[in-house]
């Protein structure tokens, strides 16, 4: 009996041998690298202000730190998606204090005026949104006029006599430019070779600068540069306060006009109303102003002359003559702080982990001139960074995502300012909505369990069934987890996620307080509104691409 | 495992083949197995009932590489158990009577402290990460580090055949057993771009749930007073 339950003690032990090692612990590890390796990006939103795609607009970059630049997916192809442009800093490096990452955005477009963004991206900032407004010259926005005008040409492609060609007012333009071609003057394309045609077609955009829309069009969307060529070899960061603004385009025979063999005279009228800087006083006969002429394929505004504001016709207005075609404005420089200004948002109203896009627009306290805007996506005690304020008086309006007025900041001196800035946001009116979370999960084709590394993308949202142009920022889903207050329980929303260079839609969707989904290719996943079988198939691609 | 388990007992049993019945005494000696290294102390109380006081410490470790969702990692995996065990051996057939086998036949029952009993589990990027056209340094691509512990006092229970005569008071013996442990604390973490792989620690503490047997075969030497 004893040697029995010996044996059995036996077998008990080695049995215990066998239990130690029937699960492998290894078993079911999803081990995965970040999709995100970017520790430092900036997002360009680009609007239309037609209200169209712009997807297939042509976006290049150039720059100091231009090569240390990537989309999401590592590659140096930039376009548009989803109307944003996703720009990542190669985690190689990292923006300096003294030395931020800078580099500009040229953006092209059939119809379109072409528009050049400035980018700073500063240590403290990893994530930072710009927008930039292109202009569809087919459809204006409201503060800008445009007239095209044939003129005959003679034989060698000369103007036969003296041309005087107005634009026209209207659609918010209250002011004209006036173009003087002396006779004789012939045009010349970007080879320099003279353009033989039989007429010539000029085409003259003017904007009304008194108007806070003027950002909407003024090439680069801000007032507020990182440089302005103010010489031959001379240049310095600074604000540009345009009196007058205009953009002249030519084309000889179909073939565009770049110069001419003599000058030509432009006659610009100013904002009657302009403050300026140089005296501290409305702008008046005799002052000085200076003309500065504007190359897309630069990116910079660079000084032409100085002119003295003449009384023609009833208006104030300033002269300049030039050999070249592009923009120009009459204005006057506010140089640039060369300090980056720290604030920290007190916003008791955002309950902990929700988030709100709040715009901001820098003004000049002297005549309310709109200088820069931006958009920073915040939750209460959320620190951001400013740079480039101009070494004058401004207020800095904060508004929330549906315009209201939370917070102006006056700063008189920005330059002074060194230290963490508080700003107290008032209550958005949205903030009565309901918190609503929204966790996306993600499982693969085939896969049973849920992907563990969920992307960071940007949101956006409309009411159902309205137009695309309505789509406004909800947030950042982290890891796919969003907290906002901005929707409501009440009410169907369309969604559109985009990461990297996908975008996908969720149309007519209504939210509950607590909602999560699961994109993928079950019975009760997500896979999206907009080409379903697309879809799948890119879900299939990033699942591939990422081991599962 | 079993192989070698059969191997030592029938060692065993080919030197016991010819010994006599002996009383247990008073012995102190060393031993080794997969408890690692360790030294132990015999103090008999009857002719079937002794009690060992032994200290054993196990520094493991080897290096392996893994593959997880198309990127392979060096894997570093470490371990140090020592323990402090006190049992009663209780040998039911040491009379003449018996076979020589199961003279020596012990049946071994106590608890160990457990000093020190830890895993630990490191994985590095094998190779550089490459996204695009950016190539990241494997090491700014992180780690991920797994550590385990377990609870410091857990009883064993085994075999033992003791006794078997080397020389005039040296003898062999030879422990078959093992600790039953309360599952480990797994806390799994990763840094860098490896940071958000926290979802695995309760996949990994689920599978090491079972860890909880330690088993013990070691075999040792002890000179006998």
């Amino acid at each position: 009996m004893m040697k029995l339950f010996f044996i059995n003690i036996l077998v008990i032990v080695l049995a215990v041998f066998t239990f130690t090692s029937c699960t492998n612990p290894m078993k079911d590890l999803d081990i995965k690298v970040q999709t995100n390796v970017f520790k430092y990006t900036a997002v360009v939103e680009v609007k239309s202000s037609a209200g169209l795609s712009l997807d297939n607009a042509t976006v290049t970059l150039r720059g100091k730190d231009a090569d240390k630049i990537y989309n999401a997916e590592g590659k140096k192809q930039f376009k548009v998606t989803g109307g944003m442009i996703l720009l990542a800093l190669d985690p190689k490096f990292e923006p300096q204090a003294n030395n931020p990452i800078q580099f500009s955005v040229d953006i092209t477009a059939t119809d379109y005026l072409p528009i050049n963004v400035p980018v700073t991206i500063s240590k403290d900032e990893n994530s930072s949104m710009l927008s930039a407004s292109m202009v569809n010259i087919k459809k204006l926005p409201e503060g800008a006029s445009i007239k095209t005008i044939s003129v005959a040409l003679g034989a060698n492609g000369a103007t036969t006599a003296p041309v005087t060609l107005q634009s026209a007012t209207g659609g918010g333009v209250t002011e004209t430019v006036s173009i003087s071609m002396p006779a004789g003057t012939q045009f010349k394309d970007a080879a320099g070779n003279i353009i033989a045609a039989g007429s010539l077609s000029v085409s003259t955009l003017v904007a009304n600068t008194a108007g806070n829309d003027l950002l909407q069009i003024f090439p680069g969307g801000s007032l507020s540069l990182p440089e302005i060529k103010t010489g031959a070899s001379a240049s310095q960061a600074g604000t540009l306060l345009p009196a007058a603004l205009t953009e002249i385009s030519m084309s000889a025979g179909g073939t565009a006009v770049k110069n001419f063999n003599q000058p030509i005279e432009i006659l610009m009228q100013l904002d009657q109303n302009f403050h300026n800087p140089n005296t501290n006083a409305i702008i008046k006969a005799g002052d000085l102003l200076d003309v500065f002429s504007y190359s897309a394929d630069k990116g910079v505004w660079t000084f032409e002359s100085t002119g003295t504001v003449v009384n023609a016709a009833g208006k104030l207005a300033l002269k300049a003559n030039t050999a070249h075609l592009t923009w120009f404005t009459a204005a006057a420089v506010v140089n640039n702080c060369s300090n980056i200004i720290k604030i920290k948002f007190d916003a008791g109203w955002l309950a902990k982990g929700v988030t709100h896009p709040v715009s901001y627009k820098v003004f000049s306290a002297a005549g309310q001139k709109q200088l820069a805007q931006g958009t920073f996506t915040i939750a209460n005690g959320s620190e951001v960074a400013m740079d480039n304020l101009p070494t004058a008086a401004v207020d800095i309006k904060y508004y929330d995502i549906e315009g209201n007025v939370l917070a102006t900041q006056s700063l008189l001196n920005p330059c002074n300012i060194n230290s963490l800035q508080a700003v107290t946001l008032s209550a958005s009116p949205l903030s009565n909505n309901p918190k609503v979370t929204m966790q996306l999960y993600v499982r693969c084709p085939n896969n049973t369990q849920n992907v563990t590394l969920l992307p960071t993308f940007y949101l956006y949202y409309k009411e159902a069934g309205t137009s695309e142009r309505n789509f406004k920022l909800l947030g950042t889903v982290t890891k796919g987890f969003i907290t906002t207050s901005l929707l409501n329980t009440a009410s169907a929303y369309d969604f559109k996620a985009v990461w990297g260079s996908y975008v996908k839609y969720a149309n007519g969707k209504s939210v509950k307080e607590d909602n999560s989904a699961t994109v993928g290719d079950g019975a009760n996943d997500l896979i999206g509104s907009k080409d379903g079988a697309n879809n799948l198939s890119m879900l299939k691609e990033v699942c591939k691409e990422n081991g599962y | 495992m079993k192989k070698l388990t059969l191997w030592v007992l029938m060692i065993s049993v080919g030197y016991c083949t010819n010994a006599q019945t002996q009383p247990s005494k008073v012995a102190v000696g060393v031993h080794a197995g997969t408890q690692g290294l360790g030294v132990n102390g015999l103090y008999p109380v009857s002719h079937k009932m002794a009690v060992r006081l032994s200290a054993s410490y196990a520094p493991y470790g080897f290096s392996d590489v893994r593959s997880w969702s198309g990127t392979e990692y060096d894997l570093d995996m470490k371990s140090k158990m020592g323990n402090v065990l006190l049992q009663a051996e209780y040998r039911p057939f040491n009379q003449e009577n018996q076979s020589a086998f199961l003279q020596k036949l012990a049946l071994t029952a106590g608890a160990a402290y457990f000093y020190e009993s830890k895993g630990e589990a490191t994985a590095t990027p094998k190779n550089n990460y490459t996204l695009g056209d950016i190539v990241i340094d494997k090491k700014d691509i992180g780690a991920i580090n797994v550590k385990s512990t377990w609870n410091t006092v857990a009883p064993y229970a085994g075999l033992g055949i003791r006794q078997v005569k080397l020389a005039n008071k040296l003898a062999l013996n030879v422990d078959l057993g093992t600790h039953y442990m309360a599952s480990p604390d797994i806390i799994l973490t990763g840094d860098k771009l490896l940071a958000d792989n926290d979802a695995n620690q309760a996949t990994l503490q689920k599978n090491m749930e079972g860890y909880r047997w330690l088993p013990v075969l070691q075999t040792g030497i002890s000179y006998q007073f």
